[in-house]
């Protein structure tokens, strides 16, 4: 059996607005990947302990409570923390672009704004290294598309 | 295929990073995998696996959330492992189970992993009963698997478990239903969940009246609102302490063990098959089946005639 991108897909924080996140799960899942879908008010503990647990080669987060670079900062700790900064982060939501910036320094590798292509996200995806996961030394190279 | 013997090491201290990985290397059929099985082999059966099944929608990831958390009351360490479908056409799927156990994402003695079928039709993935031994053999004392939501016929976890727990909810049929071969066959304990629900008692009646001469226990759970919970998880305890003694147990295991040979020689075999006479050779005769020059079972056996069997 081949080797499967598996992304998990999750909202962030005391953060409901996940009409976005749905449907870049459904992209993902028609893009052939695996998606694990986490839903509304996740913890960065509970992002990176279900993101090490599931193998993940990503994980998407959706961010629009302006608490992004809060949230962020603590996920890539977090996943430093477990020697898993293999796993690529993600993002989407309002975040304004200078934050976009520093995010990407912590090693954020893109974030997606409103109206990005579905197909950008797909592509971005679908690039990523697969197997590499949790072993893979931290090279957080920036340098995707974000809108 | 030669493995670390570290790689065992963190295994055996339930390292969930090196867990997750190996789960990774037995889903994606990596020759590694087999080489950590074989070696893990020897501390497997010691987990009481449970297979929990029913229709989409019955409630059975958030039950098993029940179920872990009165498990983890009980001390007993817990491995999860949950199928949700890959789509036939993008090879896509969504795994939408883990959303529901989220009290168990922190803590260590719970191991829960989200698996797609990937082309397996039985409502389970064709890599859950390797991945059932490696949570076994790790050390958790219970291993639920979790099937996708299936219908009538979808069967498969009954090989790979030694206690089925079927779901029912209210208002899915009349008795006919229940009367039909397959699914409720299954079962080694029957669930009414949803019991808050209208038309719960109803439902229970009617199993009753199906099943009530049978040993098989009828149950009724709301998931919702945790009811019904501590007694379903003693009726599991009860079911596994039966199997432990007598012929059953014998019986059991010399199940299990025949049908995890007999498929993994299917599987085998036909790898051999396509080896000795090539993929393309198959095809042709598939070809002349889709022109009906030929029927398929006539090409069946002129292909295993050209292999020389």
């Amino acid at each position: 059996m081949a080797k499967k991108p598996r992304i998990l897909i999750a909202k962030i924080g005391l953060d409901g607005h996940d009409r976005g996140v749905k449907i870049v799960a459904r992209a993902l899942r028609d893009a052939g990947i695996e998606v694990i879908y986490l839903g509304i008010h996740n913890t960065p503990q509970e992002i990176v302990s279900s993101a090490i647990q599931e193998d993940v080669d990503g994980v998407g987060l959706s961010v629009h409570s302006a608490a992004h670079m809060t949230l962020f900062k603590e996920v890539t700790r977090l996943l430093k923390k477990g020697k898993a900064t293999g796993i690529a982060v993600f993002g989407g939501g309002i975040i304004p672009r200078e934050d976009s910036r520093a995010l990407k320094k912590l090693g954020v590798r893109a974030l997606f704004a409103p109206g990005a292509p579905l197909e950008e996200i797909v592509e971005f995806v679908k690039r990523l290294p697969l197997g590499r996961r949790q072993k893979a030394k931290g090279s957080a190279r920036g340098g995707s598309a974000s809108g | 295929m030669r493995i670390a013997a570290g790689v065992v090491k963190q295994l055996l201290k339930r390292d969930p990073k090196t867990v997750a990985r190996c789960l990774t290397l037995i889903e994606n059929g990596d020759p590694r995998a087999k080489s950590i099985l074989k070696e893990l082999y020897p501390r497997t059966g010691r987990a009481h696996i449970v297979g929990v099944t029913g229709a989409p929608g019955t409630g059975k990831s958030t039950l098993i959330s029940r179920m872990i958390a009165e498990l983890r009351r009980r001390q007993k360490r817990v491995g999860v492992l949950t199928v949700d479908p890959t789509g036939p056409f993008s090879g896509g799927a969504l795994l939408g189970d883990r959303i529901r156990m989220r009290e168990h994402f922190l803590d260590q003695g719970v191991f829960i992993r989200s698996l797609a079928t990937r082309g397996c039709k039985g409502g389970v993935a064709s890599s859950i009963r390797d991945a059932a031994c490696l949570l076994d053999a790790v050390g958790n004392e219970i291993v639920v698997i979790e099937t996708i939501g299936v219908g009538q016929d979808q069967v498969e976890v009954k090989n790979l478990a030694h206690t089925i727990v079927v779901l029912v909810i209210p208002g899915m049929g009349d008795e006919i239903q229940g009367m039909k071969a397959g699914l409720l066959e299954i079962a080694d304990i029957l669930v009414v969940n949803k019991a808050d629900l209208p038309g719960a008692e109803e439902t229970w009646e009617q199993l009753r009246g199906l099943f009530g001469e049978t040993a098989v226990p009828i149950l009724k759970t709301s998931a919702l609102e945790n009811v019904g919970v501590g007694e379903l998880v003693d009726t599991l305890e009860e079911h596994y302490g039966k199997l432990q003694t007598g012929s059953d147990r014998r019986d059991g295991g010399l199940e299990f063990s025949r049908s995890q040979v007999l498929s993994l020689l299917r599987d085998r075999l036909l790898d051999r098959l396509v080896q000795r006479i090539g993929a393309g050779s198959i095809e042709a005769w598939v070809e002349k089946v889709a022109e009906r020059r030929l029927d398929a079972h006539t090409a069946a056996e002129k292909i295993l005639k050209s292999a020389g069997f």
